[in-house]
């Protein structure tokens, strides 16, 4: 009798406890984003700057930056995730299951913080753009044809950076389990991105530069693209639990 | 108290074989020794007993429980391992430590603030900046503070210096004493803990060896010692662990049952007993188990 | 604290008989519990409890229910008789052996007995 109402209670105060560790990634990792944010925004502003003065701004210059840059930093957080947390969370008592929901959510809510993030780089460029009368178009290959369009940006990039998530923490997971299976990882987590990225048609930070020069793909309904988007994301979250499911955790000096 | 039961764990690393057949039970509520020689399947075993690996065969029980991926019994169950587990080792011990708080269902902060005193750890510190002793002694702040019904410590001591060690097995002994729990102690310096073990689990090459009360396994047998001649017409016929000789006077520790009538005699011929020391019959039961000397 | 001569159990069983027949324990007096001994003799509690098993089934302990270990009534006397019991095997055998080992006549063993007595009786 009184075993199984401390164990009740074990349940109870256990289930309080997986909300902690999203919110200390992320209230660790938002601070940085949002000082790298930051710090892009202002080079791309000097970029613009620099452009009006030797030659002419020709549109936003935001746009290729948040298309190329922040997927990498995303995966890498991702990939961290997976390798450093994941052991650290077994050996204080969690499980691979409940690791893995943590995780889930974290993506999620980070992903979406960094939307927003764009959505305001946007929209900071575009104010400076009206003062100083510079030109503010965005180039193809986005669901989005205007810094306007909020919620395509958002749709657009939380789908984006949840890809890219996936598979760094598919590349994480792997090289935990081992240099096989991170090598193994690391040759199957960058199809995901591709489609999702050549579903976008983007032009800058897809993995397949030459992609562009051989063929101009057609064009796709931005919800189809989403689609993909979404399915490429479930493919690699299944993989990852592939490899997380059991893995085994290591001693640190092996 | 949390039961730990084992039944024919299996687990084969690519060519080695470090669980073969292992099957055990301990009732719980006790400290246990875990003794086994480098490479005998120790660290596995504990591995797979806190659902860090799963065993290739067999069957782990916790609390009557499976283990692996349950988290009602993962819950319950801290492996303090050589290496503190920590997320980023660029972390201050007050960080780690509010990590731990977050995971442990029965941590106790202030208890783990006596702790750090205890052990001398400054709660400002990376944990990457400290020595090798200092991080098993936050391994071991780590441990003790969790209160977790099913604590395991695996040679949690290396890198401690022996004021640290004695320190780390009180802080167990004291905590234990106040609450109770199951508590396995995996280790190599056997005679500096063995007084705080109820019972001692002996394994070698992934099997049991034994499973018995400490006090009922230096009882069999006995350390002769007194003049020579004596001391070998004793031991004549037994099994013997040890053998110490200085001048006239020798030293043997035989291992099997001593009966009321040999020890009378020992007394009558001058001849000192006293039990056997766990250390040495822990060198003779790994020994001599096929290997050629 | 306790060396290697006996099992531990025993020695603390020992120590606690011994302060009994001092005075240090007197009977009825309570005794420190298991986990008081433990802690103070940096032992396992178990190890204690096993010595106060031995005490008890002896009669020189008794537990009372709640409380805690206590002197038994007659446990001086019951420890007296056991020394008694033993003090040939355990004392006088090993003299004598003792003396043959180092060549004393036993006359002059007993002779030197015999004048402690004479004393005594002065």
């Amino acid at each position: 009798m009184i075993a199984r109402s401390r164990v009740a209670e074990q349940r109870h105060s256990a289930s309080r406890i997986p909300w902690t560790f999203p919110r200390r990634m992320l209230e660790d990792h938002l601070a940085l984003s949002g000082l790298l944010w930051l710090g892009l925004l202002v080079v791309v502003i000097a970029i613009a700057v620099g452009n009006a003065i030797w030659g002419s701004v020709g549109g936003s210059y935001w746009d290729d930056a948040v298309s190329s840059i922040p997927q990498w930093y995303v995966a890498f957080m991702a990939g961290f995730l997976a390798y450093s947390f994941l052991p650290a969370l077994i050996a204080h008592g969690q499980t691979r299951r409940e690791f893995g929901q943590q995780a889930l959510i974290y993506s999620v809510v980070f992903s979406a913080a960094l939307a927003l993030l764009v959505i305001i780089g946007f929209g900071v460029e575009a104010a400076v753009f009206a003062v100083m009368d510079w030109p503010h178009g965005i180039d193809g290959g986005h669901l989005f044809t205007s810094s306007g369009q909020v919620h395509l940006i958002f749709a657009e990039f939380l789908m984006r950076f949840l890809v890219w998530s996936s598979a760094g923490f598919l590349v994480g997971a792997g090289f935990y389990r081992s240099e096989e299976a991170g090598g193994g990882a690391l040759a199957v987590a960058w199809i995901p991105v591709a489609i999702t990225e050549m579903a976008l048609g983007t032009q800058y930070g897809s993995p397949i530069v030459l992609f562009r020069l051989v063929w101009e793909p057609p064009t796709i309904h931005p919800l189809i693209v989403l689609a993909i988007g979404v399915a490429a994301f479930a493919v690699t979250v299944w993989m990852a639990w592939k490899v997380v499911r059991d893995i085994p955790i290591r001693s640190k000096s092996t | 108290m949390m039961t730990v039961e084992t039944r024919d764990l299996m687990l084969r690393y690519r060519e080695t074989t470090a669980l073969d057949g292992l099957s055990f039970a301990l009732e719980g509520g006790k400290i246990y020794g875990l003794l086994g020689r480098n490479g005998s399947g120790k660290s596995t075993l504990l591995s797979v007993l806190a659902a860090f690996r799963k065993a290739d065969e067999g069957d782990i029980l916790i609390d009557g429980e499976p283990v692996f991926e349950n988290p009602r019994v993962t819950r319950q169950i801290a492996l303090i391992r050589e290496n503190v587990d920590v997320p980023d080792t660029d972390d201050k011990i007050e960080r780690v430590l509010e990590f731990a708080a977050c995971y442990r269902p029965n941590w106790d902060a202030d208890y783990a603030a006596r702790l750090l005193d205890v052990f001398e750890l400054d709660p400002k510190k990376k944990v990457k900046e400290l020595s090798r002793g200092k991080q098993s002694a936050l391994g071991a702040v780590l441990g003790l503070a969790a209160r977790a019904p099913l604590t395991m410590f695996d040679e949690t001591y290396l890198g401690m210096d022996a004021p640290s060690r004695y320190r780390f097995y009180d802080a167990i002994l004291d905590d234990y004493i106040a609450h109770p729990r199951t508590i396995i102690i995996s280790t190599h310096l056997i005679e500096e803990v063995a007084r705080i073990f109820e019972e001692v689990v002996i394994i070698d090459k992934g099997r049991l060896v034994l499973h018995e009360p400490v006090e009922t396994l230096t009882a069999r047998g006995a350390t002769v010692t007194g003049p020579a001649e004596q001391v070998e017409a004793f031991a004549d016929g037994q099994t013997i662990l040890n053998e110490r000789q200085l001048g006239r006077t020798k030293s043997v520790m035989v291992y099997g049952q001593v009966t009321d009538e040999q020890r009378q005699h020992a007394r009558d011929t001058g001849l000192d007993l006293e039990p056997i020391a766990l250390q040495d019959l822990f060198v003779y039961l790994t020994n001599s188990k096929g290997d050629a000397q | 604290m306790f060396d290697e001569r006996s099992p531990i159990y025993r020695q603390i069983a020992d120590q606690i008989k011994g302060d009994i027949l001092s005075g240090a324990l007197a009977e009825e007096e309570q005794v420190m519990s298991t986990n008081q001994y433990a802690s103070f003799y940096r032992i396992n509690p178990a190890t204690a409890a096993k010595a106060f098993q031995q005490l008890v089934d002896e009669g020189i302990l008794y537990k009372k229910r709640g409380i805690g270990m206590f002197v038994a009534m007659n446990a001086r006397t019951t420890l007296l008789r056991q020394d008694r019991e033993c003090f040939f095997t355990e004392f006088v055998d090993p003299m004598v052996a003792k003396a043959r080992a180092i060549e004393i006549p036993l006359a002059e063993v007993i002779g030197h007995i015999q004048r402690l007595a004479k004393e005594e009786a002065r």
